[in-house]
């Protein structure tokens, strides 16, 4: 196993054969990532999981050898190989599944460092010998590795000395940085609990609702002297709250399934001008309820693209429904589409609720609803569901609303088929 | 339904305590009507805080049975409007809501008569029953502070 690619350039090679040599390792890693435009954090990885896998060549092999690649093919990565001559490692095995237990802390090193590098592959051969290869990818935003870079690189790793206290201190800020980060990923976790929590919050207050019904009227019709006419509107309101139930916990079962990346498409050349008109005959039934001013525009000609009928029908289904639900009656919903720039699109536009500047960027995460949105019921999963359905399709789907009260519009967009 | 407590206290239809009922969800808004329907109340109901608040401006009722979670208006609007306008009937609300009573409590600063949905019908009549109790004493206490 190599990691090794066509386009690699070497950096430096550092010989490891005294225990400073493994902190000058960490140290030429350190200012290598630098220069090679990684965050302070990936400088950290970097230097950390080099530093661990050459202090293991010196503590097991008696030394060995670091070499620094730059690796200038897309993307581009920093590759470290560090290898030994010493005896292997017997239980490489139990190390990488994370099984192996020993006293001296032995294998950690090695678990640690795949965990911070993007890439890990190691090979050992028992009596012959060990090589670890380490690759880092460098952020899309990092310049190109030019000779030029290169050249700055050298002279930078030549001009630094080691010096134990200095490299204390720098220890210390990674060590800060990595605290710090660590306080934002757990600000990060509450948040995202608190959110979950508001969502189970959300979960039971929707299902109590129609259950409240039918258990109600369950109770209603169990009384003596019902007449005809309550019996027949008892069964109807159990019938409707079932089927919301029924509904939300649908809802909730695909969203897990979304969320476990478990939705597979169907995917045939397709006419979204076919799935727009059977979307919309299925659609006048449920905004007779409502007196809303429904239309339709779509351009002439097909709108031809690769789909799954089914998935793309509960995507507009539920753009419109939303529509329906925030727009007060008297409102006006429309759905329009065309091609061009070689893609379809689809707008689903309404003069209902709106929504607000700080929800706007937010409306496709799961969970999210608007404080009025919350009044209107459901449990914030649609929009999250009908974005990932989008995007298996290569589509990419946008809101826009001019704030409160002033409508919403969002809009599909799909590759044109050739 | 039938057996209980204030059940048949004679009143003639006209005469019957009035109750307003206060829901989005329409299979729970007929629910709580045909409930008090057959308590012997005359029942008006109300999808949202705003049609409430309508209807409460017109009217006066015995017992204001109000859900939380409602568009346009909430239940926490509706009893904003009841504390400024009509203070007395804050005493003559049942809230039901389909969050439990701690979440509600944190969402509603009022302490009224509280429902958790689902809920037992007989347990919707005592509080609605004691509702009603108070709004008629209230009704004698007036009738005899003022002699007419």
């Amino acid at each position: 196993v190599s990691l090794v690619t066509s386009h690699t350039l070497p950096i430096v090679t550092v010989l490891v054969r005294q225990s400073k040599d493994w902190i000058g390792a960490r140290q030429r890693a350190q200012i290598i990532a630098a220069s090679l435009g990684f965050s302070l954090q990936d400088q950290t990885r970097t230097s950390t999981a080099v530093s661990e896998i050459a202090r293991n060549a010196f503590e097991y092999a008696q030394g060995g050898k670091v070499e620094f690649l730059a690796e200038t093919g897309m993307p581009q990565s920093l590759l470290v190989r560090i290898s030994d001559q010493g005896p292997g490692i017997v239980e490489l095995d139990l190390i990488l599944a994370g099984r192996y237990r020993s006293p001296h802390g032995m294998g950690i090193g090695i678990t640690g460092s795949r965990t911070l590098m993007d890439e890990f592959a190691v090979d050992t051969r028992i009596g012959k010998g060990t090589t670890v290869e380490l690759r880092k990818f460098l952020p899309r935003s990092a310049p190109r590795i030019t000779p030029e870079v290169l050249g700055a690189m050298a002279t930078a790793l030549s001009r630094r000395p080691v010096d134990p206290l200095e490299e204390a201190q720098h220890y210390n800020q990674e060590l800060l940085l990595t605290l710090e980060e660590l306080n934002r990923v757990n600000r990060e976790l509450q948040a995202a609990n608190e959110t979950k929590d508001l969502f189970l919050a959300t979960v039971s207050h929707e299902l109590r609702t129609p259950m409240t019904a039918i258990l109600g009227w369950l109770q209603m019709l169990a009384l003596p002297t019902v007449g005809e006419s309550m019996r027949a509107e008892g069964m109807k309101a159990i019938e409707s709250a079932a089927r919301v139930q029924a509904r939300l916990v649908e809802d909730v079962l695909e969203a897990a399934k979304v969320q476990s990346g478990k939705v597979h498409l169907e995917l045939t050349d397709l006419d979204l001008r076919e799935v727009i008109e059977s979307m919309w005959s299925a659609l006048l039934p449920a905004v007779s309820a409502k007196s809303l001013l429904i239309g339709k525009s779509i351009a002439d000609g097909a709108l031809p693209i690769r789909g799954d009928r089914t998935r793309l029908q509960q995507i507009l289904w539920n753009l419109v429904t939303n529509a329906i639900k925030f727009t007060p009656e008297q409102g006006t919903i429309t759905v329009s589409a065309t091609t061009g720039g070689g893609h379809v699109s689809v707008a689903v536009t309404d003069s209902g609720e709106g929504i607000t500047e700080e929800l706007l960027p937010h409306v496709f995460e799961r969970f999210r609803q608007g404080e009025n949105s919350r009044k209107h019921g459901g449990l914030g999963l649609g929009l999250a569901i009908v974005t990932h359905l989008v995007e298996l399709h290569g589509g990419t789907i946008s809101a826009t609303s001019e704030g409160p009260g002033k409508g919403a519009c969002f809009t599909l967009r799909f590759p044109l088929r050739a | 339904v039938d057996s209980l407590p204030g059940a048949g206290r004679g009143t003639s239809l006209t005469g019957a305590p009035l109750a307003l009922v206060v829901d989005d969800d329409l299979a729970i808004r007929l629910l709580v009507t045909r409930i008090l329907e057959r308590r012997g109340l005359r029942v008006d109901a109300a999808c949202d805080g705003v049609e409430a608040v309508e209807r409460i401006a017109s009217a006066a009722y015995s017992v204001i049975v109000l859900d939380l979670m409602m568009p346009r208006l909430d239940g926490t609007g509706v009893m904003k409007y009841l504390a400024q306008y009509h203070p007395a009937q804050l005493e003559l609300v049942v809230v039901m809501s389909a969050y439990g009573a701690a979440a509600a409590d944190r969402m509603f600063p009022f302490r009224t008569r509280f429902i958790e949905k689902p809920f037992e019908v007989a347990t919707l009549l005592r509080e609605v029953g004691l509702c009603v109790d108070a709004a008629s004493r209230a009704a004698t206490e007036q009738g005899d502070e003022s002699p007419s």
